[in-house]
C-alpha cells in the first residue's frame, strides 16, 4: 500500500466561531497505563494543542540514589524503567566499569547482550498489547502478555527475579545460567517466531488497524532529530540511528545489526519498526546462545560485594539503546560507595513532549493511538 | 571517542578555552563566559544534537553543568562538555516553579542567570527546565522556564546539597520524640518497681 499524503487536517477557523474546549485527560484514565495528565485543547474534534503535565509518580529517585550505595542505586534506577529494568542495571555497571577501567569477560558480555535483548522483546510485547487497547483491539494484550510471561519465566530462571533482575553487576553478571537455560531460550525463540508471524497476520495487515495508523501522527525527521527523539520513534521517522550499531557496547560490535527505519514517520511506521526489532532481537539472542556456556562470569579483581563497592573519583556519561530509545546515565563519583550525583536521561520525556506536534490537526480519536505509538514510560519521566 | 580530525577541528575552532580529552569524548570549558560561543562553534562543527544536560551542586553557589552532544552525520561520535557555574550569592530566584496560570518564564533581569542554550539546541529547553526545577539555576532566554515534575508548592530545590525535605525533618523529630518517650517510659517503669 502506498501512502500519498498526510491525513492531518489544517486547522481553519470556522466563520461560525465556537468556543474551544479544554479536556483534561488523566491523571487516571483508562487509556493511560500510567498516571499522566494531558491537557487537550480542541476545536470541535480537532486537536489544537496538548500540554502534558507530569510528576504524579515522582519518587525523588535522583536524590535517593545519593543516599544509597551503588547496588541500591541500581535497584532504584531499574524501578524507573520497570519493563526492561536490566537496562538500568547495565548503565550503572557500565558507568562504574568505565571509571574504574574494569574489563568484562567475553561470556559475561554475551550474557548481558542476551538479557538486554530478552528485555527488549518483553517491553515490545507489553507495548504491543497496550497499543491494541488504545486502538480498540482487545486481543493483542491477551496474547502478548501470554508470550511475555514465558519470557519473564526465562529471566526469572536466570536471575531469580521477574522484573528487577539486578543480575548485571560491575565486572560481569551475578550468577551462572542454569544448565538447561540455552535449551529453554531456543525453544522460546522458535515458538515466538511463529507467534510473531501470527501477530502480523491478524493485526499488522488488518485493514482497521492500517486505517487507524496510516499517516496518523507523522513526525518529520528534522523535528524528531532536533527535539531529542531517539530509538524507534526516531527510526520510524527514517533516521537509522541505533546505539547498538553506532556506539556498540556489550557484544553488539560483534554482530551485524540491521537497523529498521520508517518512511513516513507515522504511527504505522513506528509500529513496524518495533516489530522488525523484535525479529532482530530473536536473531541476536540465537547468536548469543553459542557463547554463553563457557568462560568467566565476572572479572575476579572486582569486589564481589556490590553493596560495599567504593568507586574512584570520576565522571562519566554512558548510554544504552533501551527499547524506548537512548537511556543515558551521568554519574559523578567521589571515591565512596555512594554516588555523588546520578542523572537518568529518559527517552520518554522527550517523546512525551513531542505529542503536541504529533497530534495537532488530528482527531481526538487519534490521540491515544499516537500516544501508544510513542511507548511512553512514565516511571522514567517522573523519576 | 573523538576521531583525530574532529578533535583537531574542535581545538582549532574553539580555542584554548576547551580542554579536550578525545579518548573519553570529554571536554572541560575553562571559561564559562565563552559557553555560548563555544556551543555555536560545536554546532557548526556538526554536533547538531543535544542528548543530555544536567547539573551537580558542589555546595554553596557553585555548580557543575554537563552537556552531552552527538554529531549529526556521525552518530558514533559523542562529546560531553563540562563547565562550572556560580550563582551569585543572594540572587537565587524564588521557588517559583510556575503554577497552572504561569504561561511564561518569570523575569530574572538583574539576577544571576545562566544563558539558555535552547536557541542553539531546541532539545535543551526541557533539560534546562529540569535543572531549573531541581537546582534553582535560572536560564535566561529559555522560552518556557517553568517547573516540569515537582509539586509547584514545594519550597527549595531538592538536588541542592543543603536541601532537607520538610517531611524528612518531621520524620527525624518524630523518631527522636519516640526515643525520648521510650526512655521516659523505662524510667517510669523502673520507678514503679
Amino acid at each position: 500500500m502506498t501512502r500519498s499524503s498526510d491525513r492531518r487536517v489544517e486547522i481553519r477557523r470556522d466563520p461560525l466561531l465556537t468556543e474551544k474546549l479544554v479536556y483534561s485527560v488523566g491523571p487516571q484514565h483508562p487509556s493511560l497505563p500510567s498516571p499522566l495528565e494531558l491537557r487537550v485543547q480542541a476545536d470541535g474534534e480537532l486537536i489544537e494543542r496538548i500540554t502534558p503535565e507530569v510528576g504524579f509518580m515522582h519518587r525523588g529517585v535522583e536524590q535517593l540514589v545519593t543516599q544509597r550505595n551503588y547496588a541500591q542505586a541500581a535497584g532504584l534506577l531499574s524501578r524507573c524503567e520497570w519493563l526492561a529494568g536490566s537496562n538500568a542495571d547495565w548503565l550503572v555497571a557500565d558507568a562504574i566499569e568505565r571509571i574504574e577501567g574494569i574489563t568484562i569477560p567475553a561470556r559475561a558480555q554475551w550474557l548481558r547482550t542476551l538479557v538486554l535483548e530478552l528485555s527488549r522483546i518483553g517491553n515490545h510485547l507489553f507495548w504491543f498489547g497496550n497499543l491494541g487497547l488504545e486502538a480498540g483491539a482487545y486481543t493483542p494484550i491477551f496474547i502478548s502478555l501470554r508470550e511475555r510471561e514465558m519470557l519473564l519465566d526465562l529471566l526469572e530462571m536466570l536471575s531469580g527475579h521477574r522484573h528487577h533482575h539486578g543480575w548485571i553487576v560491575p565486572g560481569g553478571v551475578r550468577t551462572a545460567p542454569p544448565e538447561d537455560f540455552s535449551g529453554h531460550v531456543r525453544a522460546f525463540c522458535l515458538w515466538f517466531q511463529g507467534r510473531l508471524d501470527e501477530y502480523e497476520d491478524f493485526f499488522s495487515d488488518n485493514a482497521i488497524w492500517i486505517n487507524r495508523s496510516e499517516l496518523i501522527g507523522t513526525l518529520e525527521p528534522e523535528f524528531a532529530f532536533e527535539h531529542g527523539a531517539t530509538g524507534p520513534v526516531l527510526r520510524g521517522s527514517g533516521i537509522a540511528h541505533d546505539l547498538r550499531r553506532d556506539q556498540p557496547y556489550a557484544m553488539y560490535g560483534e554482530l551485524d545489526l540491521h537497523v529498521p527505519t520508517g518512511e513516513y514517520g507515522d504511527v504505522l511506521d513506528r509500529y513496524r519498526v518495533r516489530f522488525v526489532e523484535m525479529r532482530e532481537s530473536l536473531r541476536i539472542i540465537e547468536h548469543c546462545l553459542a557463547y554463553i556456556d563457557n568462560g568467566e562470569l565476572r572479572n575476579a579483581e572486582v569486589n564481589p560485594d556490590f553493596a560495599q563497592m567504593a568507586v574512584s573519583r570520576g565522571e562519566v556519561y554512558t548510554a544504552v539503546e533501551s527499547p524506548r530509545g537512548e537511556l543515558g546515565l551521568t554519574l559523578v563519583s567521589d571515591g565512596t560507595n555512594r554516588p555523588n550525583r546520578m542523572h537518568l536521561r529518559a527517552p520518554s520525556l522527550y517523546h512525551l513532549f513531542l505529542l503536541d506536534e504529533l497530534c495537532r490537526g488530528y482527531l481526538l480519536a487519534d490521540l491515544f493511538v499516537i500516544y501508544g505509538s510513542l511507548d511512553i514510560m512514565i516511571g522514567e519521566v517522573d523519576k | 571517542m573523538l576521531p583525530d580530525e574532529l578533535a583537531g577541528q574542535i581545538r582549532e575552532d574553539c580555542g584554548d578555552v576547551l580542554l579536550l580529552d578525545p579518548a573519553r569524548g570529554w571536554a572541560i570549558l575553562t571559561d564559562s563566559g565563552q559557553l555560548q560561543l563555544v556551543c555555536r562553534q560545536l554546532k557548526n562543527i556538526g554536533f547538531i544534537r543535544a542528548l543530555n544536560m544536567t547539573a551537580n551542586h558542589l555546595g554553596g553557589p557553585d555548580f557543575h553543568l554537563y552537556l552531552t552532544l552527538r554529531h549529526g552525520r556521525r552518530h558514533d561520535v559523542s562529546l560531553t562538555l563540562k563547565w562550572k557555574f556560580t550563582l551569585l550569592e543572594g540572587n537565587a530566584p524564588a521557588a517559583d516553579r510556575g503554577g497552572e496560570d504561569t504561561e511564561a518564564a518569570p523575569a530574572y533581569a538583574g539576577q544571576s542567570v545562566h544563558p539558555s542554550l535552547s536557541l542553539i539546541w531546541r532539545a535543551t529547553e526541557l533539560m534546562e527546565r529540569e535543572i531549573f526545577e531541581f537546582f534553582g539555576i535560572p536560564f535566561a532566554g529559555n522560552p518556557n522556564l517553568i517547573g516540569l515534575i515537582l509539586d509547584p508548592q514545594l519550597q527549595g530545590f531538592p538536588l541542592r546539597r543543603e536541601f532537607r525535605a520538610a517531611s524528612h525533618e518531621n520524620y527525624a523529630e518524630n523518631v527522636l520524640k519516640q526515643r525520648a518517650d521510650a526512655a521516659m517510659r523505662e524510667v517510669l517503669d523502673d520507678a514503679q518497681l
